[in-house]
């Protein structure tokens, strides 16, 4: 057993990743990162539409670079597929789609997060893959999931928030009509299909027998937010919106320090942790007050609470508060922006950042993932494909096509390097 | 029934939402999920929310949630006989979760030494704030300051106002996800290969992993993102709706909400003004149109019409919309499960359907219903030991 160790967990296994934008592709890195063989498969009539942005986000702001090849340098795009092998097919084209099902036929699963219905028009639907291959495994990402009254509709990550309940428990108490987010949907659609594939992939190798995973990130939002939906089953309540005070915690929230918008976090669980704050802040005559000696005490003072420890952050810079809090025995955490968090010593001495030669972008550092393993370490071996790039090693590697072949496939532009885009530099097929 | 994790046996040593949310997952999709639970019980059934805010260990909303489809056995950590039942159990595990303190787990010879010298390929979970490395290791964290750690909470809320973090704990289920994922990527590895590991998962990774755009924008271009989208849904008569169209979906959203008539005459403007009129009408002040269209139609309405118009929205959906939501009746994604203290309930089920798979839903379990059962079947204990060890006050 000795001989592999080392060897990376997914070794072996191939997955055709035809998804795009964020939930999908995180899900391809996943597997991708553990050693699997991810061939992001795209069209150069449909790349992948982070390729494409209107106000995308390049290197110095410059899209055209060295090559003119912006596709190649969206950092939307080459943060979220390394490790995968990039190929180009047009999947309207019936050789396209044949050479599709070929490596079907050779793959393990197939990742797609097109809308409903798209994957069968094009003659790729579960059973067109299944018919190529038995063993296969399909997971699709989907908004909505594949069945269901609106499971055609169109959705982005924030609209997730909303319909899943997360948004409802999300936003300024007093400000019923906003709501805060980021489309928390995506990052966790992405892990929810990472470890259904690979929980369905070891029932294919214990049975043979393939499947159809059917994912809804609405549904996965309101898993997290499980606690309350189960809250209101067992009372009949609607959870209140609570923002930043923690359940069972008083204070809990952010507070201003030194600067402009600078602000650090703490949160207070017990009346032994009140009772170190207040010596952390030089009061600890307030440990005994009778005004705050319990968490209701102190919530319902909180107006006093807020204004003894603002006096004491807005003296000081947020890393300092959170160092001396810390070294009391008291959680807290600044409010971090992305140049501290590049230069955070934790995330630093952890290796979090990843550096990365994109052939297209240069030297980038990007985040790496939540989690290490002892036996195999999972690093950034390939910057993300550029576009078509291993057109050639995989048909001919793969599929045993001859260099005349694929030269033949390049001058029909069932393969390519180059986006075909519209007059506006916009792209031709919307598919989602 | 059976699901995809079928003969998989999990010990979680685990409270709170971490590695409960991992396990409650591993649970569902047919793993026999082993909780050892601490003699006072998983700090959840403490947490609430209660009925009637009424304190009852099998009664809380937060624990009955996480904790389906698992068996309980209580067992007292800090005592030697205890860590060696953990120990004599995890024999039996192909996996391990836990989510103590760094280290904590080794002190009383339950670490990744211990627990693959009982059984070499263990994959053993370790869920914590920070990780098992680095300067922040032992520091202190809530979801609350980890959210400010990683780096979220500088774009959530309104510029000169507090930055806030999400409503909930989802910060920490989304942890437990990570956690799940890469525990199943060291299973593969060891299932096939039977090399085991300690999977090192940091729940502060796992929201710094989870940026859209603002960290690679920095990395880029050295632009900063502000809090800026603090987002102002459109109020419906009933609660509130919010669209969000892309540059190609204006025309439809000018046809839906102004008629073909109306949004023909813009369009004929030129489409860049009427793009601009578009964009600037849902960024910011939204005109008395597209108010009249929502609060005429109510939020269902509104977003059943967006929708059918292909113009992406949403509803603000609270826990009622979630329970009446038509999408999760017709997926089935609702499953009600009688507790024998807690009642008949509905939970959210699985976010995904493996086809032909699917495991019978069970209740989370009462401390320590199955002590007696998960040691007389997986130790050579008899009756008569284990009434010992209880005595001794090792077992609830």
């Amino acid at each position: 057993m000795t001989a592999v160790r080392g060897r990376l967990p997914l070794e072996g296994v191939r997955i055709l990743d035809l998804g795009q934008f964020w939930a999908a592709p995180n899900a391809g890195r996943a597997w991708a990162d553990a050693g699997a063989e991810v061939i992001k498969v795209e069209s150069c009539r449909r790349p992948d539409p982070l390729r494409i942005q209107a106000r995308g986000i390049y290197p110095d702001h410059d899209p055209r670079g060295e090559h003119g090849d912006h596709w190649n340098r969206s950092g939307m795009i080459n943060e979220r597929n390394r490790n995968k092998l990039g190929l180009t097919l047009d999947l309207q084209e019936p050789r396209g789609r044949d050479l599709f099902l070929r490596l079907a036929r050779v793959s393990d699963a197939v990742s797609q997060n097109f809308s409903t219905g798209v994957l069968e028009r094009l003659g790729l639907g579960y059973n067109a893959l299944a018919e190529a291959n038995p063993r296969i495994i399909l997971v699709s990402i989907m908004s909505q999931g594949l069945t269901g009254p609106e499971s055609s509709y169109v959705s982005y990550g924030g609209n997730l928030e909303q319909l899943g309940g997360i948004s409802h428990l999300s936003g300024y108490p007093d400000d019923p009509d906003s709501s805060v987010g980021f489309a928390l949907p995506d990052p966790l659609g992405g892990a929810t299909a990472a470890l259904a594939l690979l929980a369905a992939l070891r029932h294919r190798d214990r049975t043979g027998r393939g499947m159809e995973i059917d994912l809804s990130q609405r549904e996965a939002a309101t898993l997290v937010v499980g606690d309350s939906v189960v809250e209101h089953s067992l009372t009949g309540e609607q959870p209140p919106r609570i923002a930043n005070h923690e359940p069972g915690a008083s204070p809990s929230d952010a507070y201003p320090c030194a600067g402009y918008d600078e602000w650090v976090t703490l949160v207070v669980r017990s009346d032994a942790d009140w009772a170190r704050l207040c010596t952390a802040i030089g009061r600890s005559e307030l440990a005994a007050d009778p005004r705050f000696a319990t968490i209701v005490a102190r919530r319902r003072h909180r107006d006093e609470v807020d204004a003894l420890i603002t006096a004491w952050t807005a003296q000081r810079s947020k890393h300092a508060a959170m160092s001396w809090l810390q070294q009391w025995g008291v959680a807290a955490g600044a409010v971090l922006n992305p140049r501290e968090l590049f230069v955070d010593p934790h995330l630093r001495t952890r290796g979090f950042w990843e550096r990365v030669h994109d052939p297209s972008d240069g030297e980038q550092e990007y985040y790496g993932r939540a989690f290490r393993f002892s036996a195999s370490p999972l690093t950034t071996r390939m910057p993300t494909p550029q576009l078509g790039q291993h057109n050639r090693e995989i048909l001919s590697g793969l599929l045993g096509l001859a260099d005349a072949e694929i030269d033949e496939l390049e001058r029909d532009e069932v393969i390519g390097t180059r986006p075909v885009l519209n007059e506006s530099g916009g792209l031709m097929v919307r598919a989602r | 029934m059976t699901g995809p994790l079928a003969g998989l046996t999990v010990l979680e040593l685990g409270q709170g939402v971490t590695a409960p949310y991992c396990c409650l997952i591993m649970g569902q999709l047919g793993a026999d999920v082993i909780k050892v639970e601490p003699p006072g019980g998983d700090v959840a059934r403490r947490m609430g929310p209660f009925p009637g805010d009424v304190p009852h260990r099998e009664r809380s909303a937060l624990f009955l949630s996480l904790n389906r489809n698992k068996r309980s056995i209580v067992i007292d950590l800090d005592t030697a006989t205890g860590q060696q039942l953990v120990r004599d159990l995890a024999r039996h595990a192909g996996v391990v979760v836990e989510d103590a303190a760094p280290g904590a787990m080794a002190e009383r010879g339950l670490g990744y030494e211990s627990l693959s010298a009982v059984r070499a390929d263990v994959v053993l979970t370790s869920i914590t704030p920070f990780g098992q490395s680095g300067p922040y290791r032992d520091w202190g964290a809530t979801e609350l300051t980890l959210f400010a750690l990683g780096g979220l909470m500088n774009i959530m809320g309104e510029p000169g106002r507090v930055p806030l973090k999400f409503g909930g704990q989802p910060g920490l289920h989304l942890a437990g996800a990570y956690a799940f994922a890469a525990t199943q990527t060291a299973l593969y590895l060891a299932e096939e290969h039977g090399i085991g590991q300690h999977v090192d998962v940091a729940i502060l990774e796992g929201l710094g992993a989870s940026h859209f755009q603002d960290l690679t924008e920095y990395e880029y271009t050295g632009r900063i993102r502000q809090r800026a989208d603090l987002r102002l849904p459109i109020p419906a008569r009933d609660g509130f709706v919010s669209f969000s169209v892309q540059a190609h979906q204006y025309g439809d959203f000018r046809r839906l909400i102004l008629g073909e008539e109306a949004a023909a005459a813009i369009a004929a403007a030129g489409p860049d003004d009427a793009v601009a009129r578009d964009r600037a009408r849902l960024e910011g002040e939204m005109d008395t149109q597209i108010l009249e269209w929502t609060v005429d139609r109510g939020k269902y309405k509104a977003y059943f019409a967006a929708q059918e118009a292909h113009v992406p929205a949403a509803y603000l959906a609270d826990m009622t919309d979630l329970m009446e939501s038509p999408q999760y009746a017709a997926r089935g994604f609702w499953v009600e499960v009688d507790h024998p203290v807690a009642g008949a309930l509905r939970y959210p089920g699985l976010p995904a359907h493996l086809t032909g798979l699917a495991v019978e839903p069970r209740p989370a379990p009462l401390l320590g219903q199955q002590t007696d059962e998960i040691l007389s079947s997986l130790t050579d204990l008899t009756p008569h030991e284990i009434a010992e060890i209880r005595a001794a006050g090792v077992l609830g």
